[in-house]
């Protein structure tokens, strides 16, 4: 799935998170936590029982004080990825244009992101859903898991007849053992509105990421005429006759929606990238993500 | 109410592949797309008509298969109800005759607009009406005779070829009357230039309509052409042109006469309208040939080209040779053989075994054992021969009977003229008594046998005065004619449209076997065109026509009948007295009714509606309803604004 020069590439990167969560085990990301990490935090009074080797015998051989260093303890970051497995990801099959369809897209972003993590040895767990949890991979941690990370997602299908992201995340949050930063990949084709799932995300402490993935042919459909219009996702269908007007129409209220996510993610301070398909995913990571402040 | 045609009902099937058509049509090419979410909010305004929406499509099935009901139900022509009674029988007349080949100043001839008007009629006919076409040029012909199969008469009209004859419509009028049976459904449309004579009496007909085709314009032509050969020239002739403009102001044009394409003359004419020009031009020509004369009308207005020209054939006048044999001079023969023009005397003594070819042999008191063949005169014969017996001397033989109608005896008188001496003549074979005495004795006679012609006059010319006589010298003259058949002798020309008795001259009529009963009945004629027609013998002469084409004719065995030839000239040279060649006539136009190019009529139509009803057929509303329906099917369901 990735050469190994853009692997080389990701393992300098680190998922960002603005707020400090609570880990389990040590890792590279600091806690408020002190402890046995190596980066000073402060000084305190010498106690009885106190490990002698964090003695600061410098101090001591200035002013005579007995002081002990303490350090910050650096943890692991827990980051749940929230992959859309809607059959409306299966965008782009057909365009001759677009070289991965949109679901394999997002896959491939979620394998990168997921990547980025282990590296860092956050523990990273990835679900799939639609309108509600089709497959679960638990918290890993390390570079060893990266190829289970890889087969999880290879055996990844679309599925569903809706998508219910506030259903998923009310579940998700019940499941997950502790908060953490969670990444959406979707494309938000959210029939009963994606925003309420990340509201309760956010409401329970996590740090959303919203990664918006589209095809091209979505934003600008070239379809003309009588036609049928099908639903892949809902299997409903719709007869009409698209003029070139109503063609326009549509991609003003594309557009318009679009805007809307973003004012959204504006509003609350969560870092959204948007990206279509026909955008390499690696340009995705390594530029718009990191202009967006999710990864650095 | 009922239908016309009502085995048109069977296009309904069509509705069948409608429907069909609709139902693959609204099975509409299935697009997927990723989520309806913005297609609901596009579409949303119309779905609130919803039940609008659901009837969409089976509006758009409903007015197609009302069209195509609409369309079937015009195509059975209904008739409002008494309308089937009122079907009509339309005779349309075109005129096809030589002024109808005038060109206007729009560039359109009066033909092309005739045929237009004749055509547009067909179109107009009503299902059960009859028509039948018929021409009125040259000669009254029905092309199609009364039918109710409308493509038939159309297909007719398209085919109507344009005469160079004079019009008959009066005549044509008549036909037309006689083609209908019910005088009260009679409609005849007669589309003419009304260049004709009796235009004028239509004006009040019934039951005809004038439909003119084409405008008003001037013509100069030429409306006389007569040759005749010299009185005095036996190789003279005198030619007579008459011309004459048809316009408003007088024209300067030139008048130019050539004979077999050599120039005899070129005279500069100022034609005044309404009056004619004539002259008379004189000239000499052994050899003969045809004469054109032509009208120069260049940079005139000048509407109609084929009255332009005319064209006479001038035959050529051979020498007749005649051989004389008598065993003593005679001065009356030789003196009155000698005077008539062309022949070539020869006088002598032995009798030659055949006479001598295109003239003939006089035997004067010589009868051989076995009479030469081909054309023999006898003169007193001294005994019997083959042909006859001499019988008993009259003493004082005077002429009581004669036959007049004899082409030997034209202008000659000699009842009551005595010849002493003269015989009793018994001829072996029926032959024709020319001369009887009183006592019934013939003393003249003249036989056919074969090509062999014979005459016998069984009289002493020294004891009579009948070689003192005028009527001597035309009865050799008459001779002469018999035996030759006229070789050479001027042929008038005949005009288009005509029915014309040609008189075949002796030479040509021996050559193309016109005495030969099995080949005469193969004669024909063929006009400048290549039209032929068989012709019918009476006698020395040959019936033909009407001729529909100026130029000339051909007459002869149809085996002989040429194709026309570019350059007429030529043959014509020769046609008349070379060996198996067609005889030759030349057929012109002049005709100042053809001519003038100035409808005779003050107000006739310029197209005519044959409607008759007062309303317009059913079909024509059902038209008008279906294509509304399939504009507003289009308007409403077919139409895309792109861009």
């Amino acid at each position: 799935m990735f050469d190994s020069e853009f692997l080389k590439r990701l393992e300098y990167l680190s998922l960002l998170s603005k707020r400090v969560f609570q880990g389990q085990l040590l890792a590279q990301r600091r806690t408020k936590q002190t402890g046995g990490g190596v980066e000073f935090a402060d000084h305190r009074q010498y106690m009885h029982g106190d490990d002698l080797r964090y003695l600061d015998w410098n101090v001591y051989a200035r002013h005579g004080d007995l002081l002990l260093r303490r350090f910050q303890e650096e943890e692991d970051l827990h980051i749940y990825i929230l992959l859309d497995c809607s059959r409306s990801m299966n965008s782009g099959q057909t365009d001759p244009n677009l070289k991965v369809d949109k679901f394999t897209f997002a896959r491939q972003l979620a394998a990168a992101l997921a990547y980025i993590a282990l590296s860092n040895l956050d523990r990273v767990s990835i679900i799939g859903y639609d309108d509600k949890i089709r497959a679960t991979m638990p918290l890993a941690r390390g570079k060893d898991n990266v190829l289970s990370v890889l087969r999880f997602l290879e055996k990844l299908e679309t599925s569903g007849e809706a998508t219910h992201l506030s259903a998923v995340v009310g579940d998700f949050v019940r499941r997950a053992p502790r908060s953490g930063l969670v990444l959406v990949i979707s494309d938000l084709f959210d029939q009963t509105g994606f925003r309420s799932g990340v509201d309760l995300l956010r409401h329970r402490r996590f740090e959303p990421h919203v990664i918006q993935v589209h095809t091209p042919s979505e934003a600008n459909p070239s379809v003309l005429g009588d036609v049928e219009l099908f639903d892949v996702e809902s299997n409903q269908s719709r007869k009409v006759t698209v003029t070139e007007k109503k063609l326009r129409q549509y991609q003003e209220m594309f557009q318009a929606f679009l805007r809307d996510i973003e004012t959204y993610c504006k509003t609350y301070g969560l870092s959204h990238t948007r990206a279509t398909a026909d955008i390499p995913y690696d340009e995705v990571l390594l530029k718009m993500m990191r202009v967006a402040g999710a990864v650095s | 109410m009922s239908l016309a045609s009502p085995e048109r009902l069977m296009w309904l099937l069509i509705a069948v592949p409608i429907i069909m058509l609709y139902i693959l049509r609204t099975r509409l090419k299935r697009q997927p797309v990723s989520t309806l979410l913005f297609w609901d909010q596009l579409f949303d305004q119309k779905r609130q008509r919803s039940w609008l929406q659901r009837l969409r499509h089976w509006l758009s099935l409903l007015l197609q298969l009302a069209f195509v009901f609409l369309v079937i139900g015009a195509l059975t022509d209904p008739l409002w109800t008494g309308q089937k009674n009122e079907t009509r029988q339309v005779v349309i007349i075109v005129d096809n005759s030589a002024s109808m080949a005038a060109v206007g100043d729009d560039g359109q001839s009066r033909w092309e607009a005739a045929r237009q008007k004749a055509l547009g009629i067909v179109a107009g006919l009503r299902g059960g009406d009859e028509v039948a076409v018929v021409t009125a040029g040259s000669s009254v012909r029905v092309p199609v005779g009364m039918t109710d199969f409308a493509p038939a008469a159309r297909d007719a009209i398209e085919a109507l070829q344009l005469t160079d004859g004079p019009s008959r419509a009066l005549a044509a009028i008549d036909a037309a009357k006689r083609l209908t049976r019910s005088p009260e459904r009679r409609r005849i449309v007669l589309i003419s230039d009304g260049c004709f004579e009796g235009a004028q009496t239509l004006e009040g007909q019934s039951g005809v309509d004038l439909v003119l085709a084409g405008e008003t314009a001037n013509n100069a032509a030429i409306t006389a052409l007569a040759v005749r050969r010299s009185l005095v020239d036996p190789i003279g002739y005198a030619a007579l042109v008459e011309a004459e403009y048809f316009g408003d102001e007088a024209i300067d044009v030139r008048v130019t006469i050539d004979l077999a394409d050599q120039l005899v003359d070129v005279i500069p004419v100022k034609l005044e309208p309404g009056k004619p020009w004539s002259k008379t031009i004189s000239g000499a020509s052994a050899d003969g040939g045809l004469l054109r004369v032509k009208l120069d009308a260049r940079g005139i207005p000048d509407g109609l080209a084929i009255d332009n020209e005319a064209i006479a054939v001038l035959p050529s006048r051979p020498r007749i040779p005649v051989t004389l044999v008598t065993e003593q001079p005679s001065l009356y023969l030789e003196s009155v053989l000698g005077a008539i023009p062309l022949v070539d005397l020869t006088v002598a003594t032995t009798v030659p075994t055949q006479a001598p070819a295109g003239g003939f042999l006089m035997l004067h008191r010589v009868v051989p054992e076995k009479l030469p063949s081909g054309a023999v005169f006898v003169i007193d014969p001294s005994g019997d021969s083959d042909a006859w017996k001499r019988g008993r001397q009259i003493e004082q033989a005077i002429i009581a009977r004669q036959d007049t109608a004899s082409p030997l005896m034209p202008h000659v008188r000699l009842t009551n003229v005595m010849l002493p001496g003269a015989y009793e003549l018994e001829m072996v074979d029926d032959a024709t008594p020319l001369l009887v005495e009183a006592g019934g004795a013939t003393l003249m006679a003249s036989l056919v046998r074969g090509d062999d012609r014979l005459v016998v006059l069984a009289a002493d010319l020294d004891s009579s005065d009948l070689p003192l006589r005028i009527a001597f010298p035309v009865l050799m003259t008459n001779a002469v004619n018999w035996f030759l058949g006229q070789t050479g002798e001027l042929q008038p020309s005949l005009r288009t449209g005509t029915l014309a008795e040609v008189a075949i001259d002796g030479a040509s009529a021996s050559s193309l076997g016109l005495n030969d009963a099995r080949t005469a009945r193969s004669w024909s004629w063929r006009d400048a065109a290549g039209h032929v027609a068989p012709a019918s013998i009476n006698g020395d002469a040959a019936v033909i026509g009407p001729v529909d084409r100026v130029g000339l004719v051909q007459i002869g065995p149809l085996s002989l009948l040429q194709p026309p030839q570019p350059s007429e000239s030529e043959t014509a040279r020769s046609g008349t007295t070379a060996a198996a060649e067609p005889f030759k006539v030349a057929v012109n136009l002049c005709d100042r009714g053809e001519s003038d190019l100035r409808p005779r009529v003050e107000a006739a139509k310029t197209d005519v509606d044959i409607g008759g009803s007062g309303r317009r057929s059913l079909w024509f509303y059902l038209a008008c309803t279906a294509l509304g329906l399939i504009t507003a099917e289009w308007f409403l369901y077919q139409r895309r604004v792109v861009g």
